[in-house]
C-alpha cells in the first residue's frame, strides 16, 4: 500500500475507529480509540470589549435561552456516550460572563455529568472580580480559565484590546490564582508582538500562571482587514525556534506546543505538534446553535438543535473533506509530517481562500 | 428469523448515511438520527447501495449473482444474511406499500 493510502487509512480508521464492525453479520464490540471530544460552545455573541483581531463578525445569532443551552448539552451527552468519549467542553463567548447566571446553570450541570471529564472557561477576564473568582472555585469540573494577553506590556496589548485592558486582565489572574484556579493565557502571535513572547513568559511566569497558548493570528472576522501584519513563514520558522527553546529550558510556564507547525521544529519530540482537530474529535457551536469545525473556521456544517449531532458529524461533506488527508494541496499534501501536522485548515482558508490549500505559513 | 422472499421491497431507512473509501477498503453505514455506527466490508456496502436504487429482493439477488458470478442458491444465502442483520438494526426497513399489501 502507497504511504499516501496508509495515512489515509489511518486517519479515517482513527475517526472512526469507535465504529460498530460489521463483517456481513457480526456486530462486534465497539472500539476505543481517544478518550475526548472537543466543543467549543460559544454561549453568546455579546462582548463588553472590541478587540481589534477578533474573529467574531457580529453574526454570531441570537443567544440561546437557558432551557435551549441545556437541550444542547443533553445531545452533548448522548453523542459522546454513545462514542463511548467523555466530553470537554470550553464555555466562551463573546464574554461568557455577559450570562453569568446561564454561565453557573451550565457549570453545574456539566460537574454534575459523568459524560463530562472537564470544562474551561475562556474569558477576557474583564468581569473576574475576587467575588466571581471565589464562585468559580466551587465548581468541581473547571480545569482552568483561559484568559487573553496580546504582549508583555500594556502599550503593545492594549492597542489590540483596548486601553485599560492588560491591567484588567492581569487582576483577573491575580484573582483567579489566589483562588488555586489554573489560569492559561492566549496570545495571538503577529507582526506587532512577536517579538514580545520571552517578556511575556517572564512576566506569566512571576504570576504563577499554568500555560501559555500561542495561537497564529487568522485574519478573520473583525481581524479581516489586519493581513499586514500576518507572520510570513521564515518569521514563523524563527519564532517558532526560539519559543521551542524557551519551552524546553525550564520555561516558569507551560508552553503548549501542541499546534501544527511546532513539529517542524523538533518532530522527535512527541509533546510537540498536533493534528488539526477540525473533522476529528471536536465541533464548534455558536451562540445561536450552528455548527462549525473549528471556530477560526466559520463554515456552517449544520445547526445542534435542529439538525443534530449525529447528522452533522456524519453528514457534512466538509468534514469528510477535512478528514481525508488525500484532499490537502500545495506542499501539505504528501508531506512527511502527516501524521504530527497537516497545517493549519483555517489561516489557509483566510489567506488562500481554499481550506484544504496549503498552510501558507509552513516554511518546509 | 425475519421473513424476506423474492417480493420483498426494502428500502435505505431515512435515516442512514452510506460511506464509502475503496481506495483503503473502509466503508460504513451512519445513522444520523441515534448515532449507530456500522463498519461495512465492500460487499454489504455493495448491497445497501443497490437497495437504495432498487429494493425488491428478487432483483437484488439475481444482480448479486450476475456481478460476483455466484450461484443463485448462494448468491440467496448471502444477500439474506446480510438483509437479515441490516433489518434487524435498522439500516434498512421495508417499503410501506409492501407492509401494507400484507397487512390486507
Amino acid at each position: 500500500m502507497q504511504l499516501s493510502k496508509i495515512i489515509t487509512f489511518l486517519f479515517i480508521v482513527s475517526f472512526l475507529c469507535w465504529v460498530y464492525n460489521f463483517e456481513m453479520v457480526d456486530k462486534m464490540a465497539e472500539l476505543n480509540w481517544e478518550d475526548e471530544f472537543y466543543f467549543q460552545w460559544h454561549i453568546t455573541e455579546r462582548c463588553n470589549w472590541s478587540c481589534k483581531h477578533c474573529y467574531q463578525t457580529g453574526n454570531g445569532g441570537d443567544d440561546l435561552p437557558l432551557p435551549k443551552l441545556m437541550e444542547v448539552l443533553d445531545k452533548m451527552e448522548d453523542a459522546v456516550n454513545k462514542w463511548g468519549k467523555r466530553a470537554t467542553v470550553s464555555l466562551t463567548g463573546g464574554e461568557p460572563f455577559l450570562r453569568k447566571e446561564d454561565l453557573y446553570a451550565l457549570m453545574s450541570r456539566i460537574d454534575k455529568s459523568d459524560s463530562f471529564l472537564y470544562y474551561d472557561i475562556l474569558s477576557n477576564g474583564s468581569m473576574i472580580s475576587e467575588k466571581e473568582a471565589w464562585g468559580l472555585a466551587a465548581h468541581q469540573k473547571l480545569r482552568r480559565v483561559q484568559v487573553s494577553l496580546e504582549g508583555a506590556s500594556a502599550q503593545t496589548n492594549d492597542e489590540i484590546r483596548g486601553s485599560g485592558t492588560f491591567d484588567s486582565v492581569l487582576t483577573a489572574i491575580q484573582n483567579l490564582r489566589a483562588q488555586n484556579i489554573d489560569v492559561s493565557v492566549m496570545m495571538s502571535i503577529t507582526r506587532k508582538n512577536k517579538d514580545e513572547v520571552p517578556a511575556l513568559v517572564k512576566v506569566l511566569g512571576k504570576m504563577d500562571v499554568q500555560t501559555l497558548t500561542l495561537e497564529r493570528f487568522i485574519p478573520e472576522g473583525h481581524g479581516i482587514y489586519m493581513k499586514d501584519v500576518v507572520l510570513d513563514s521564515n518569521e514563523v520558522r524563527d519564532l517558532y525556534t526560539e519559543i521551542y527553546k524557551t519551552a524546553v529550558n525550564g520555561s516558569p510556564v507551560r508552553i503548549l506546543l501542541y499546534r501544527p507547525l511546532f513539529a517542524l521544529v523538533a518532530c522527535d519530540d512527541p509533546t510537540v505538534g498536533a493534528l488539526c482537530s477540525a473533522g476529528n474529535n471536536a465541533l464548534s457551536i455558536m451562540p445561536d446553535g450552528t455548527v462549525y469545525p473549528c471556530r477560526r473556521l466559520p463554515i456552517p456544517i449544520g445547526n445542534v438543535l435542529t439538525d443534530g449531532l449525529y447528522k452533522i458529524w456524519y453528514g457534512s461533506d466538509v468534514l469528510w473533506t477535512l478528514r481525508n488527508p488525500e484532499n490537502l494541496k500545495g506542499k501539505c499534501r504528501g508531506c512527511d509530517l502527516l501524521h504530527q501536522c497537516r497545517g493549519c485548515r483555517a489561516i489557509a482558508y483566510f489567506l488562500t481562500g481554499d481550506y484544504m490549500g496549503e498552510d501558507p505559513q509552513c516554511w518546509k | 428469523m425475519l421473513e424476506i422472499d423474492s417480493k420483498t421491497e426494502l428500502k435505505l431507512s431515512d435515516s442512514i448515511i452510506l460511506k464509502a473509501f475503496p481506495e483503503v477498503d473502509q466503508y460504513y453505514a451512519f445513522d444520523i438520527e441515534n448515532g449507530d455506527h456500522f463498519n461495512l466490508n465492500a460487499t454489504a456496502h455493495w448491497i445497501l447501495e443497490k437497495v437504495k436504487v432498487n429494493g425488491h429482493f428478487g432483483s437484488l439477488v439475481e444482480n448479486f449473482a450476475d456481478t460476483f458470478e455466484l450461484e443463485k442458491k448462494e448468491a440467496l444465502k448471502d444477500v439474506s444474511e446480510m438483509l437479515e442483520f441490516a433489518l434487524k438494526n435498522k439500516i434498512i426497513i421495508r417499503r410501506r406499500n409492501n407492509e401494507e399489501k400484507k397487512n390486507v
